[in-house]
């Protein structure tokens, strides 16, 4: 009796815990699609009867606030931040791996002590150097900062890996004669997959989410990326739901969709790759 | 080494810790200096003051207020957080044909911002948000899970840890599946139960995952921010303030630059002493049980 019971008890604790991590996408979603009375009559049902798209009409694009340029923002930075990221950390991190000196050492030591920093802590002074710069209120100046904030996350992942891969193979590309930044890239670098998949899901997630940073470097004016257009949206409507519903469904819709066609790349990438680093 | 190599390896190392020296260890090198200065952040001058502002920030009672906030929020996060996630790793880990839907859903609140989960959970518990509605249909009286003071911090606690407990169930099955197999059979000859089993081979071969969820975990509660800033901004009367809204509040609204500083210098020393100290004990942990 007992063994034929067991294997169910589980779903006993596992189905209740979904819900709770999934009612409130689901009333996200159902409530977007209704009008504000059917919200406060039945906030639960599907919007079978009533359905409209006006909440998505009205609040996508306004005068103040336009999600496609948000998308487009936030497209621009995610992308730019970690492809530089990639290539960047990517070659330190073979060098750190590959040579040893003290300067290095002293480099790699001030790096991880980087890991720890909240980046609340930097962004009085930083917001100082980047106005120095000219690059204040400016996507480059976001760019920058994420790959200076980043680079310590990102070579960590990749010595780790780096350091488990044999010698051998530089080596003997470099009896033909080639530099090391030939050999790392036509030889090393595709054997970095496992490591790079998990640096570029992590860095994504991190940078096409984060609040405070475009908050303060982009400023409330010119540029906006998805998170901050939504904050500074809500901001408006305060208790209009319907709105609020659309907009995070908006602003939710592009990781949703990537998650639904690469959750096997996805759950892969946060766990082994961290697990080992 | 070759002097053709030497230039390779300073082409390949410079570019990235440049940016790394401009964009992170300047600002810190600067933090510390503006703390020892009075500069509001806008005047053309400013003067030197000492420790005047590491005094003032000592005896600040909203300051040591976030600090008991903070810490609150992340010793119960941590703590709730891991239980949990040990304890449905272990129900979930058992090959079933709902293990991959399971780990797909939990997956799912951490990929999403803080701030539209933050704005979802703002819509249901706010005063006149959804589940208060549904309490007044049923003749309950509304509950203030973000205007009262305790409640608030107990709110946002529990959406921090509701937001990462399915991130943390997964990294334990990824530590539970590289366990080997044989060392259970050993002990159930020896008639180990189900508790023997968990206490003396699945919890310590856990090891490396513990340091890591714990790690995760207290890093990303000690700066909590988007919470607080999206769902209370802070209040009710600073109420909800964690160390890292109070820095950013301090030195980007109330034009103290040098206070704010100061602030900002307690914060990286508090968190940078508890997470070297817990990262070598949880380390430690893990060579005397591997």
């Amino acid at each position: 009796m007992r063994r034929n019971f067991a294997p169910y008890a589980r779903h006993l604790f596992l189905m209740p815990l979904s819900l709770l991590l999934l009612v409130p996408f689901y009333i996200a979603v159902v409530n977007a699609f209704k009008t504000r009375a059917d919200i406060l009559d039945n906030p639960f049902s599907l919007p079978v009867l009533n359905l409209t798209l006006d909440n998505f009409i009205r609040s996508a694009v306004t005068p103040s606030f336009n999600i496609f340029k948000a998308y487009g923002t936030s497209i621009l930075i995610t992308s730019v931040s970690v492809v530089l990221l990639v290539v960047l950390c990517s070659m330190m991190s073979f060098v750190f791996a590959r040579v040893s000196n003290r300067f290095l050492s002293v480099c790699y030591l001030l790096l991880l002590s980087g890991l720890m920093i909240p980046p609340q802590v930097i962004l009085i002074p930083l917001v100082k150097v980047l106005a120095k710069l000219g690059l204040m209120f400016t996507p480059q100046g976001l760019i920058l900062y994420n790959i200076g904030f980043y680079v310590p996350f990102t070579v960590f992942i990749f010595v780790g890996f780096i350091r488990t891969l044999s010698r051998e193979l530089d080596e003997s590309a470099k009896i033909d004669g080639a530099s090391q930044l030939t050999i790392f890239w036509k030889i090393l670098f595709p054997l970095l997959r496992p490591a790079t998949a998990s640096a570029v899901i992590f860095l994504c997630l991190w940078i096409w989410n984060d609040f405070i940073n475009p908050v303060i470097i982009l400023g409330s004016t010119k540029s906006y990326t998805v998170t901050t257009g939504i904050y500074q949206a809500v901001g408006q409507y305060s208790t209009n739901w319907e709105d609020v519903f659309a907009l995070v469904v908006l602003a939710s819709a592009p990781i949703f969709l990537l998650y639904l066609f690469m959750q096997r790349q996805f759950i892969a990438g946060l766990t082994e790759g961290s697990l080992k680093g | 080494m070759v002097k053709n190599d030497r230039w390779s390896y300073a082409l390949m190392f410079s570019p990235g810790i440049v940016i790394y020296f401009c964009f992170l260890l300047i600002p810190i090198f600067l933090l510390v200096y503006y703390s020892f200065y009075d500069w509001d952040g806008l005047s053309p001058s400013y003067s030197f003051a000492g420790l005047s502002n590491y005094v003032e920030a000592f005896h600040d009672k909203a300051f040591a207020r976030a600090l008991q906030v903070t810490l609150f929020i992340t010793v119960v996060a941590t703590l709730a957080v891991n239980i949990l996630g040990i304890a449905f790793a272990v129900f979930l880990n058992q090959k079933g044909r709902m293990t991959n839907f399971y780990r797909s859903v939990f997956f799912f609140p951490l990929l999403l911002s803080t701030v539209s989960v933050g704005f979802i959970w703002k819509s249901i518990l706010s005063y006149n948000g959804l589940f208060n509605n549904l309490l007044e249909q049923l003749g309950v009286e509304r509950i203030e899970f973000f205007g009262n003071p305790d409640l608030a911090v107990w709110t946002i606690t529990f959406l921090a840890i509701w937001q990462s407990t399915g991130f943390i169930i997964v990294i334990y099955l990824a530590g539970l599946q590289s366990i080997p197999g044989s060392l259970y059979e050993a002990v159930k000859m020896d008639g180990a139960n189900r508790w023997q089993q968990f206490r003396h081979i699945t919890f310590p071969m856990l090891a490396p995952a513990f340091t890591m969820s714990i790690i995760f975990m207290f890093t990303g509660s000690m700066r909590e921010y988007d919470r607080v800033a999206i769902l209370t901004s802070g209040g009710p009367a600073g109420a909800t303030e964690t160390i890292a809204y109070q820095v950013v509040k301090v030195g980007f609204s109330a034009n103290r630059l040098s206070y704010s500083a100061s602030l900002a210098v307690y914060m990286l020393i508090i968190v940078s002493l508890l997470s070297v100290s817990l990262t070598v004990y949880l380390r430690r942990r893990e060579e005397r049980l591997l």
